[in-house]
């Protein structure tokens, strides 16, 4: 179990323009073999070409792409043995289901009988047993996606690519096929690279989360990770409501980071190496790791004073202020109870946490 | 209670108010064609069955012009010939066509419908021109025999190249090659982008993509190209007259000729019925063809 896990796929200093503007900038990415990899960022920022280049679809203008160690940038996109599960499924709308998810095979030159076989069980494992001879106009849109999952994986590509492929979903069906393409990829052990630019998605679904922005990767890390630790500020703000406050290091020993700040002195982990005395940045504070009342005990603390506090469904939101320093307003978020919060506005309290619940940031 | 049905039969008055707005448009709809298109057909029809008698149109309702049709030997065998003609120009024009179309179509962004405009600014152009420019190239002193000439490939004018029915079935392809282009670039137009990615993506070759991809999901449009050249080449007289000579007899020239020339109208009125039951068939097939697949 110690093992470190094989590198299935990876990307070195792949870069892509258009014209005279670049849309990744040197991108170095190594997928694992048999993990779930989502690829989360707003909207332009390279995801769809980061995965047009992975499947060969596209050729990056600059660097490389590795599957086992060797070099397969100049490989066609026909040899690959990848396959994608597009945004709009991009069934074929003349061949019925079957056709559809056979065609892989067919390709291949595979004997019809054999065909039917994997066919069958393709569907079977897509919860779509007996609609082999349905037109995919005959399908709703979840069904059309489970067939566009059945066809990519039946040729036992090494990776799947998917590229927001519940973006048309509702919600509740998304849900439902985001615990389906979970337990599919742990049956089938294949590597999935997923985009999505929903965060709540990425995380329930990842194994590791790559976070992108601008045509660049911010960080690449377990969701804990990204959500915990985030590499820098770009990522503690994407996740998230975060707390984020101007700090300098004082100090950085073996049990932590002592911060200097206009509203006191922070105590901070930081998971991140080189941090030196002097370092500007941020240090960050999860809104439900802050603790509210004068009782409560963590190594970090700052007197404030209530400004609001609002109802928003299973939390509720509470806006303070420090009193030593009015500019520094923070969210705190508490379990919302029936009776309601019981913290009066305009009062005065502690608002505490713990050392390991705060970290901190370079600028 | 009350108040609900009073709801209700607003509805119900909203609703049958709707329903009678629906009702004039498509009674709007199906009246400009059925007064422009069909009431003319009908008269024609009703005239097919009349005879002519010394010159005179007799109104009385008969089937002679329909049995001298089938019994003189001199229309149903260029009938048939107009028939095949009329295939050759179908195939021949989609034959170049597709290419056409499938280059057209494969030209990146926004420049692929200039160019394919460019193909169809000649269906706008002037007819007579048009056909006079290919006379111009293919006629015994045209630019061909005299290029051929310059450059001692032949001593005399090739005679072959204009004035017969392949010269007819040539200059139709070429006249009607528009019509085959423009449902085919359609058809290709509309394929899209991400589903031959995704064939490439399966594993399949350039060649199969073409071949599972490609050509099924623009055969509609192909037979709709067929269809209109065929359809078009069936009814046209002027092109087999001037290109055509003496042995391009065609059957619209025939019908031409009866309105033209023996003013035998109830006759020709026949003729053309017959044309026209040949195109209803071409399209009925047509409509069969193309409405296999739920797509
Ligand atoms: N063919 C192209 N020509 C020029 N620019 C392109 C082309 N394809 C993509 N781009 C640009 O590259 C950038 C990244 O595009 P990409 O499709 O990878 O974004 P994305 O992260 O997938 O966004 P989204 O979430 O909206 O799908 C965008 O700014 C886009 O405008
Ligand atoms: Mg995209």
């Amino acid at each position: 179990m110690d093992e470190m896990p094989k590198t299935l796929v990876e990307l070195r200093d792949v870069a892509k323009r258009y014209g005279g503007t670049e849309v990744l900038h040197g991108v170095n990415l190594a997928l694992r073999d048999g993990e779930f990899m989502t690829v989360l960022g707003p909207s332009g920022s390279g995801k769809t070409t980061i995965l047009r280049i992975i499947g060969g679809l596209i050729r990056p203008s600059g660097g490389a792409v590795f599957l086992d160690g060797v070099d397969i940038s100049a490989m066609p996109i026909n040899q690959r043995p990848f396959n994608t599960v597009f945004q709009d499924y991009a069934l074929f709308p003349h061949m019925t289901v079957a056709a559809n998810v056979g065609y892989g095979l067919t390709v291949r030159g595979v004997a019809r009988a054999e065909i039917r076989k994997k066919v069958d069980e393709a569907l079977h494992l897509v919860a779509l047993d007996g609609f082999g001879t349905r037109y995919p106009a005959e399908l709703s849109g979840g069904q059309q996606q489970r067939v566009a999952l059945a066809r990519a994986i039946i040729c036992q590509p090494r990776l799947i690519l998917l590229d927001e492929p519940l973006g048309a979903l509702d919600a509740e069906l998304r849900r439902q096929m985001q615990r389906f393409l979970k337990q599919i990829q742990r049956e089938i052990r294949t590597t999935f690279l997923f985009i999505t630019h929903d965060q709540e998605e990425a995380v329930t679904i990842a194994d590791r989360i790559c976070v992108m922005n601008r045509g660049g990767i911010e960080q690449i890390g377990s969701p804990r990770e990204v959500y915990y630790r985030p590499a820098n500020e770009y990522v503690a703000r994407f996740f998230g409501d975060n707390n984020l406050i101007d700090a300098t290091v004082a100090d950085s020993g073996a049990d932590g980071l002592r911060l200097a700040s206009a509203s006191g002195e922070f105590r901070a982990r930081t998971s991140l190496a080189g941090i030196a005395r002097g370092q500007a940045g941020k240090v960050l504070v999860r809104p439900e790791a802050i603790v509210l009342g004068d009782a409560a005990g963590g190594q970090n603390r700052i007197r404030v004073r209530i400004e609001d506090a609002s109802f928003v469904g299973p939390v509720s939101q509470v806006r303070v202020r420090a009193v030593a320093k009015p500019d520094l307003a923070l969210l705190v978020k508490l379990p919302s109870r029936a009776e309601g919060i019981l913290l009066a506005p305009g009062s005065e309290m502690e608002a505490s946490w713990s050392e390991s619940e705060c970290h901190f940031v370079p600028a | 209670m009350s108040l609900r049905a009073g709801i209700d039969v607003a509805e119900l008055d909203e609703g049958r108010r709707a329903r009678s707005y629906r009702i004039a448009t498509t009674a709007l709809a199906y009246l400009i064609p059925g007064v422009f298109i069909l009431l003319p057909l009908i008269l024609f029809l009703v005239q097919s069955f009349y005879y002519v008698d010394h010159g005179k149109e007799v109104h009385e309702l008969t089937l002679r012009n329909y049995v001298r049709f089938f019994n003189d030997a001199a229309f149903v065998p260029v009938f048939l010939r107009t028939c095949i003609l009329c295939l050759a120009v179908a195939v021949i024009a989609v034959a170049f066509a597709y290419p056409v179309a499938y280059l057209l179509a494969s030209i990146e962004g926004r420049r692929k419908y200039v160019f394919a405009l460019a193909f169809v600014i000649p269906l706008m152009m002037s007819y007579i021109i048009k056909i006079y420019a290919i006379r111009a190239i293919l006629g015994s002193n045209g630019f061909l025999n005299r290029i051929l000439l310059a450059l001692g490939i032949i001593d005399a004018p090739l005679t072959f190249l204009i004035f017969n029915l392949q010269a007819v079935a040539l200059t139709l392809a070429i006249l009607l090659l528009p019509f085959a282009i423009l449902p085919i670039f359609i058809a290709l137009e509309r394929i899209p982008r991400n589903v031959l990615d995704a064939s490439a993506d399966l594993g399949a070759s350039a060649w199969q993509t073409f071949r599972r991809v490609i050509w099924p999901l623009s055969l509609q449009g192909t037979v709709v190209a067929a269809t209109f050249t065929f359809v078009l080449a069936l009814g046209d007289f002027v092109t087999p007259q001037m290109v055509g000579g003496t042995s391009g007899m065609t059957f619209g020239r025939i019908i031409y000729s009866q309105f033209g020339f023996a003013f035998n109208w109830p006759f020709g009125a026949a003729l053309s019925v017959v044309l026209l039951a040949l195109v209803l068939v071409a399209l009925a097939i047509t409509g069969l063809v193309t409405r296999r697949h739920p797509s």
